[in-house]
């Protein structure tokens, strides 16, 4: 599959667990520790999908990771941790079935990442899309 | 470049309307001339000036083939005032300069423009229409940001409807560039350049994703430009409208300009398809004196009174 998926996890079990899974399945993946190292990747690579692994952090990690969600509304994300914790990222334009929680389900992972893509390709603006798709298109805002 | 920062910053409460029309042929010399008249009509004394230069052809809708002077005159320093060219259209309240036609006028040398621009400002009229030229020059821009209020014509085809998008970014970058060169703030104008490449900057493609970075830059400076942003309120006119879906194409423009530029549009227009135009221009007459009644010249009068609300 073409396209990065940049994962973003502080622990390190569960994110190389979600890097292998998704390795394994062929997508190309890069996992970073850090919020500021993650936000630099998705600025630098464009990643197609980013994985916030939210576990349980803290108020303020949380509400970082809550407002890059907000910005990345051109980029499919997924969100995974404590259900006490994704309950947080209503309303961040987040589609309700890639908010993920525990326990962490490395093949729901995949089949989500998948999914992802696949819309993706078929999202790409033909003869009957909409005028505003076609604008997308070719300004691409897409 | 300091002086046009200066001047815009200073003096863009003036009388000046511009007309934009990025994809040529939308109609935006007509509405231009017969706005004009519109205008004169509700009492305002009003000068429509063609800055189409190189391409010049306001004075031919009034049907004025012959003047002694144009805007050429003025720019090549046979003329001192720019009121020293204006034409009597032989229209109450409203008088017109006619565009330059001489090779090499489309890029004006700085100081000309600037000149250009001053006495612009200092006509002595209520309204001064500006019929631009079409395209995403840095002239027309220019132009368009020092006029208090700019009408940004399109029509429903899906070319016209980009044209007008890639204006109004072209118009918000620049504003911003000069900006933050004036505040001096290097930092934010690299990353106003990767902001350009919002491909390879994803975080960078919508102004607010732009505007949140550049806080955590200088949130001062960074909240007096969002303000400079909040003022760029174009009224967005869809010319040649046949159908509802025709008439729509403006919200979506509309939508576009907000969710990834930060601008809103002040009013969304229509004017309806009318063959009163074609007639019109055939006459070398305006709409407005021939068929006052028809539906261009109703749409016309509409976007007339909302200018003067």
């Amino acid at each position: 599959m073409s396209g990065l998926v940049v994962i973003f996890s502080i622990d390190e079990i569960r994110g190389g667990i979600t890097q292998k899974v998704l390795k394994r399945s062929g997508f190309e993946t890069l996992l970073l520790r850090t919020i500021l190292r993650a936000k630099d990747a998705i600025a630098k690579h464009a990643p197609k999908v980013v994985i916030f692994d939210i576990g349980s952090y803290f108020s303020e990690e949380v509400n970082e990771i809550r407002s890059l969600c907000g910005a990345l509304e051109h980029t499919p994300v997924i969100v995974l941790g404590n259900r006490s914790i994704t309950g947080r990222f209503e309303g961040t334009g987040i589609r309700v079935e890639l908010v993920l929680s525990d326990p962490l389900d490395p093949e729901l992972i995949v089949e989500k990442v998948k999914e992802v893509f696949s819309l993706k390709v078929k999202g790409k603006p033909s003869e009957g899309d909409t005028l505003e798709e076609d604008l997308k298109h070719f300004l691409k805002l897409d | 470049m300091k002086e046009l920062r200066t001047t815009t910053s200073m003096e863009k409460q003036k009388n000046l309307i511009a007309i934009i029309g990025p994809k040529g042929g939308v109609g935006k010399t007509s509405i231009s001339a017969n706005l004009a008249i519109a205008l004169s009509r509700m009492g305002k004394k009003v000068v429509a000036v063609d800055l189409d230069l190189g391409a010049s052809n306001l004075h031919a809708v009034f049907g004025i083939r012959d003047s002694k002077y144009s805007l050429d005159d003025f720019v090549q320093n046979r003329v001192k005032k720019l009121s020293d060219i204006i034409v009597d259209t032989g229209l109450k309240n409203l008088g017109i300069i006619r565009g330059g036609d001489v090779p090499g006028i489309t890029n004006m040398q700085y100081q000309k423009k600037m000149k250009l621009v001053r006495h612009l400002l200092g006509l002595d009229f209520d309204l001064v229409i500006l019929d631009l030229a079409a395209g995403v020059s840095h002239d027309v821009v220019d132009f368009a940001i020092i006029a208090k209020k700019t009408l940004l014509i399109t029509t429903p085809e899906v070319p016209s409807l980009l044209n007008a998008y890639s204006f109004i970014k072209v118009a918000v970058f620049r504003r911003l560039t000069f900006f933050f060169k004036y505040k001096k703030c290097p930092d934010i104008l690299e990353l106003l350049e990767r902001a350009k490449d919002f491909e390879n900057y994803p975080l960078l493609k919508t102004m607010e994703g732009f505007f949140r970075e550049a806080r955590e830059i200088n949130a001062d400076v960074t909240d007096s430009a969002k303000k400079i942003l909040s003022g760029i309120t174009p009224f967005l006119v869809v010319n040649r409208v046949r159908t509802g879906k025709d008439a729509n194409t403006g919200k979506v423009i509309q939508g576009l300009m907000q969710n990834y530029l930060g601008i809103k549009s002040s009013e969304l227009m229509t004017i309806r398809e009318d063959i009163a135009v074609e007639k019109a221009i055939a006459r070398m007459k305006p709409v407005m004196t021939e068929t006052p009644h028809s539906p261009f010249s109703r749409d016309i009068e509409q976007i007339a009174l909302k200018l003067c609300e």
